[in-house]
């Protein structure tokens, strides 16, 4: 005997999909769906809530904005922003003569427009031009902001602040590519010792932290040059920011180099193209072209690797803050502290953040 | 050998000898700049002052350390104390990466968000500054020591977390705690810091392995009758883990590595102590520094043999 279902009405409709809901009632699926998630969203939402206003209370409410002193950040509750305001100019530009600032505002204009330029090229256009760029634009920066010739020598280690960290970023970005490219095109190289040297170079690189090779550059580098030669801490800083880079470039050209297919260059070679045009023609551009997101995070991590530079005493942003909060017109509270490393994350967030999404901006397009 | 193999080989060896001689040039003048320097200094060269009385106290030594123990044992002592923040910020950051991966992959949107948020936030601010407002904003605002903060018998203020070690519980004696184990603020300062700012690039890596996961796992889990928790647990994080692991291990690398800014807040690890203490008093910076890099490159190294077994040992439970 056998059964047979036979349906005699229609089944019940199913609920609407969620984009044929109206907005004031969509977020109520996800959110309030079942009784654990609307205790979970309350719960959430009773929090995220909790942690804004006491935030913005801190922030702007009780802040106290205007003042030349502690005098004017009394007591623990508020935000002292007339910290940051006071000291605009040791965090802008450092020790850097008030009669030379114009030279400081060109640094940071010419940036600004350069870096307008390169975000609003195609994210499919040559990266050639904006690496060419990124190479000249430091060494411009400090012929301007140290001078010697027809404008007033301004000493290196009078640069502090932001344009410090500028220059510094610009100026290790500007000499870790060139030299990574080398050393990842060494790794490639037919001849074993040169093979042999570069990798080395950047697994030694790789193994030790960057506070080490800092402390090597701070102590150590004067003993290895002859008496007589005295290079200051600014430019060892610079090296050992650049070798070290380098390294974190080579392996990120090395894996640019190794997405261009090894039939490429068994064509070129059957054309009749040597080595070096070979390289410059055909493997270069695709290289480098696959390796700009890559890049772009190196510029990232190297932003905020130039907080290190306080720990050895360079007067980089990080380092001009702490140096305000001990400052006899500023100690006191610790909440004169917080309120500049507040600011300092705030402002670290911004220029990361927004590096991040042009990355992922050229990795997406690519 | 042919002169035709010879002629074309030769750019390659000349080359080569070149760069043989630059090296060992650049070699020789610069060790023997670094003689004629440190003699004019009047330091001596070796590491024998390992044997001699290090004179100074550390805060926090996990074995026993004093004025006049040795060099050789501070040297020790900082780097049980390095080995020690790594384990510790390394658990911290795999938990909270573990639950910031799954959030970010969520279905309610406010725990999405919020995984989003912490990860974008605490990526983007450099260590340095999250170390630093950990130790001088957070923890300073702690209580003092006559108002220490009291949870059963752990007391938490301003110098520090003191736990009770067996029958030994901590009180406030006069102007500081005794007895129990004090944890140094420094110590908290540093594994949060480390723990938290890691925990978002290990977040990333997890969650690239969740995501390489094939979604017919948590469909098939679903119609066995797996789901939520249990499927994630038991289907989808061994084989996410298969995938994570390695990136992971680079990430741990990256952790050790970091943890020596430990010297900029005062934490006796191998850097402040190695680096700076000791380098500063016996002048002999270049065997100091000879030793903080091979004792980081000895921590990586170890960090990378335990992964690559764990990773062997993954791979060995793969079905095939």
């Amino acid at each position: 005997m056998t059964s047979r279902f036979v349906r005699d009405a229609p089944i019940d409709a199913r609920a609407a999909p969620v984009a044929a809901i109206a907005w004031p009632w969509r977020g109520r699926r996800a959110r309030f769906a079942t009784p654990a998630t609307s205790a979970l969203s309350l719960l959430l939402l009773a929090l995220c809530a909790f942690v804004c206003v006491r935030f913005v209370d801190w922030a702007i409410v009780r802040a106290h904005w205007l003042g030349q002193s502690s005098a004017a950040c009394p007591g623990d509750d508020g935000a002292c922003w007339a910290f940051v305001i006071a000291r605009w100019k040791p965090w802008l530009v450092g020790n850097y003569p008030v009669g030379q600032m114009w030279r400081a505002w060109t640094c940071f204009a010419t940036f600004a427009l350069f870096w307008i330029w390169v975000v609003r090229r195609p994210p499919a256009g040559r990266p050639g031009p904006v690496l060419v760029g990124f190479v000249l634009l430091p060494i411009a920066f400090l012929i301007l902001l140290v001078g010697g010739g027809p404008l007033p020598l301004v000493a290196p280690t009078q640069i502090g602040g932001l344009l410090l960290t500028l220059v510094v970023t610009l100026a290790t970005f500007a000499t870790a590519l060139p030299i990574g490219l080398a050393i990842a095109l060494g790794r490639r190289s037919q001849w074993p010792l040169v093979r042999a040297l570069c990798a080395m170079f950047v697994e030694g690189m790789r193994a030790v932290p960057l506070l080490a090779v800092l402390f090597i550059a701070a102590t150590l580098l004067p003993l290895f040059l002859p008496r007589g030669i005295d290079v200051d801490l600014f430019t060892r800083a610079v090296i050992a920011f650049a070798l070290f880079n380098a390294a974190m470039a080579a392996e990120v050209f090395r894996g640019g180099l190794q997405a261009v297919g090894r039939g490429q260059i068994e064509a070129a070679t059957t054309v009749g193209l040597s080595h070096f045009a070979t390289l410059r023609l055909i493997v270069l551009p695709q290289a480098i072209r696959a390796a700009v997101p890559a890049l772009v995070n190196i510029m990232i991590a190297v932003i905020k690797e130039t907080t290190l530079l306080s720990v050895i005493g360079v007067n980089d942003l990080l380092g001009a803050v702490e140096i305000g909060a001990k400052s006899p017109d500023w100690v006191g509270e610790s909440n004169i502290l917080t309120s500049g490393y507040v600011f300092l994350a705030l402002a670290y967030l911004a220029v990361c953040y927004g590096l991040s999404r042009y990355s992922r901006r050229l990795e997406l397009s690519s | 050998m042919t002169r035709a193999v010879l002629r074309e080989r030769l750019p390659g060896y000349v080359v080569q000898a070149l760069l043989v001689a630059l090296v060992a040039w650049l070699v020789s003048a610069a060790v023997a700049n670094f003689r004629a320097n440190m003699h004019a200094l009047g330091v001596s060269a070796g590491f024998g002052f390992l044997h001699a009385q290090a004179g100074f106290q550390i805060a926090q030594s996990l074995v026993p350390f004093g004025p006049a123990s040795p060099y050789l044992d501070a040297v020790i002592a900082a780097a049980l104390n390095t080995l020690l923040v790594v384990a510790v910020a390394s658990v911290l950051a795999t938990i909270i990466a573990l639950f910031v991966a799954f959030g970010r992959l969520a279905p309610h949107p406010i725990v999405r968000g919020a995984s989003t948020l912490y990860v974008e936030v605490f990526r983007n601010v450099p260590l340095l500054l999250q170390i630093l407002f950990w130790y001088f904003s957070a923890i300073a605002l702690l209580p003092g020591v006559a108002d220490s903060l009291q949870f059963g018998g752990i007391l938490l203020n301003n110098r520090g977390l003191f736990v009770p070690s067996g029958a030994d519980r901590p009180h406030v004696d006069g102007f500081d705690v005794a007895g129990g184990i004090a944890i140094l603020p420094e110590l908290m300062a540093l594994t949060l810091g480390l723990a938290i700012y890691n925990g978002t690039f290990l977040a990333e890596i997890f969650r690239a392995g969740i995501l390489s996961v094939p979604k017919g796992q948590i469909e098939a889990a679903t119609t066995v009758g797996l789901s939520g928790a249990r499927a994630a647990l038991l289907i989808v994080l061994p084989q996410a883990l298969r995938v994570a692991l390695p990136a992971a291990g680079g990430q741990y690398q990256t952790l050790a590595k970091a943890s020596s800014l430990a010297a900029a807040i005062g934490y006796p690890d191998i850097m402040q102590i190695v680096g700076g203490t000791i380098a500063s008093q016996t002048s002999q910076a270049l065997e100091a520094m000879a030793l903080v890099v091979a004792l980081y490159a000895a921590i990586n190294l170890c960090i990378a043999l335990v992964v690559g077994v764990a990773n062997r040992w993954l791979l060995s439970r793969a079905p095939g």
